[in-house]
């Protein structure tokens, strides 16, 4: 059995809207406890790694039943790093603080099968092609104080950390610690870029660190056949934004997931209420 | 000497205590380290208490560099890094802030190099008039764009595109030869971030036929467009997002698409069209 940990940061939430009382969106929050229940299932314990403020939310609206525990490790102010520029910055800090090793899951991955994983190797969800809109040369983005980029193999492929698990402890920091150093060195000059840092800061320093200390990476998907048909996993990925952009779509996929929670996991049918009380549409 | 039950890695090694961390100092990665916020606590965990008091007074508007060496008692010849210093500003960069308005004035766009990437507010109203004697090329293509007009083309054909509306896929048989290294016709033109990057280069990659690219995504359904496919095994005519019409094997890059995998796929997608934009959306 293999635990796994979601995480939640509210810092990229407040960012955008400063005065706003804490919510989630309806269709995530039902994948978010789709994740956690298939988890449990079918590999192991499964903890939510959140701050003060999520943890709050989830108890007060009854969520927090789904997880083993909700471990509050994260600072509301994810360390004066930029929330908006880098806002999975949580994740790093989560990964980088918890107790115990565990694999991250995002919360809109869903993986329907039990997983058999490496012991040696870091796992990641896929690999990423280099593309220079998505991943341009990082010194281009200016960032003072970084200096072990000097050293990175820019032809490493990134990896996609949807899921992410790292036996190794030592490495395990070593990544979430450049990560974090390269963010705080970033945040120092804010812009609007709300990718390229991020998915480098996340993703392709964690090919390069890998390529730099002889570190083999596993997958649980071959990046070429993501799109093909299979049973295995759930990734709602871009669909997010498809169903922020389409009533229909976002309807339909709501209906899909309170269907599932009810014959899957009938003991937390009343679940779907609790959603729907606490989360915009 | 105490030795840690974790390792820094640096210098290209594992290190476990502190005679291993000077006689490999890593300015660079120990720097990281320090940042990072795990420094004090291997150093704490090795008893290295003193230490760890020097870096809490580390001036951050300082050579940082210098300052590791004083904590850990290190002499300058031992360095491994370049001083660094944190700098209070970056030097205005054109990359530096990609939601400001983004100019070609120079009618020459080149994305080979990797020069160019964006975020979608940055071209939300914009408009690609590109001179005629433009260029657009590269190995990307996923855009973010409302609106997009780009005149004439070089490197990859020259067709025209006029006019491409959000959410309206780019036609291969109106549009000309717009074409991708990788063979895949970009349309995606909603994507903020995330699934367009597996289009891009994921595995619509593996059954993208051809090199001028033949799929479109028409309000969620996955739809072939072009009449004339350049992939090897098969041709196929029609515009029916079912492929009927005899068995299809692709193979690119290590890539096979059974044409029954294939069927699957476009079920998927026709049942939950949200495939299109993740993967396995269906099976909830």
């Amino acid at each position: 059995m293999m635990n796994g940990i979601h995480v939640n940061s509210t810092a990229p939430f407040f960012a955008r809207q400063p005065h706003s009382e804490y919510t989630i969106e309806r269709f995530s929050l039902y994948c978010t406890v789709i994740s956690a229940l298939e988890w449990r299932k079918k590999n192991g314990a499964v903890y939510m790694v959140t701050d003060r403020i999520a943890g709050d939310y989830y108890r007060k609206n009854g969520i927090d039943k789904v997880w083993d525990s909700i471990l509050e490790l994260i600072p509301e102010d994810i360390e004066g790093i930029d929330p908006e520029m880098f806002w999975a910055a949580g994740k790093l800090i989560a990964l980088r603080d918890i107790p115990q090793n565990a694999a991250l899951v995002d919360e809109d991955l869903i993986v329907w099968k039990t997983l058999s994983l490496s012991e040696t190797s870091v796992t990641c969800a896929h690999r990423e092609y280099i593309s220079p809109d998505i991943y341009p040369d990082p010194k281009l983005f200016g960032v003072q104080g970084f200096p072990i980029l000097d050293r990175l193999d820019t032809q490493a492929l990134p990896c996609n950390t949807a899921f992410l698990y790292i036996p190794d402890d030592s490495f395990r920091l070593f990544y979430t610690n450049q990560s974090i150093a390269f963010m705080k060195a970033a945040s120092a000059n804010k812009c609007g870029d709300r990718l390229c840092r991020m998915v480098f800061a996340e993703q392709r320093l964690l090919g390069m660190l890998c390529a730099l200390t002889g570190t083999e990476i596993d997958t649980l998907m071959d990046m070429n056949k993501l799109f093909i048909a299979q049973d295995d996993y759930t990734h709602l990925w871009g669909a997010k934004q498809a169903m922020r952009d389409n009533d229909d779509q976002r309807a339909a996929f709501i209906e899909r997931c309170r269907k599932r929670i009810k014959s899957d996991f009938p003991e937390y049918s009343d679940i779907t209420d609790a959603i729907d009380e606490c989360t915009k549409n | 000497m105490r030795n840690c039950n974790w390792y820094l890695w640096l210098n290209g090694k594992k290190i476990f205590n502190i005679r291993e961390l000077r006689e490999n100092f890593d300015t660079a990665v120990l720097s990281g380290y320090f940042f990072g916020g795990s420094l004090m606590k291997w150093l704490s965990d090795i008893g290295e208490l003193n230490i760890v008091r020097r870096l809490s007074e580390i001036d951050l508007n300082a050579d940082i560099g210098s300052q590791l060496e004083f904590a850990f008692g290190v002499s300058p010849d031992k360095k491994l890094s370049a001083p660094i210093k944190i700098l209070p500003q970056n030097p205005p960069h054109p990359y530096n802030d990609v939601n400001g308005s983004a100019k070609v004035n120079a009618s020459s766009f080149y994305g080979g190099a990797g020069s160019f990437y964006s975020i979608e507010s940055s071209f939300a109203a914009a408009v690609f008039s590109a001179g005629t004697e433009s260029s657009f090329s590269g190995s990307f293509g996923t855009f973010s764009i409302e609106t997009i007009n780009l005149a004439s083309t070089s490197g990859y054909g020259t067709g025209s595109y006029n006019a491409l509306a959000a959410g309206q896929a780019l036609s291969a048989a109106s549009s000309g030869a717009f074409a991708s290294s990788s063979g895949l016709l970009y349309s995606f033109v909603k994507f903020s971030f995330g699934s367009y990057k597996g289009f891009a280069a994921g595995s619509f990659n593996g059954f993208t036929l051809g090199s001028s690219g033949s799929f479109m995504l028409s309000g969620g359904i996955l739809r072939l467009l072009s009449s004339g496919l350049a992939g090897s095994g098969g041709s196929f005519a029609g515009t029916d997002i079912f492929f009927e019409n005899g068995s299809f094997v692709y193979k690119a890059g290590g890539v096979t698409i059974t044409a029954e995998e294939y069927r699957r796929t476009l079920i998927n997608l026709t049942s939950c069209p949200l495939n299109a934009y993740g993967y396995g959306i269906n099976l909830i």
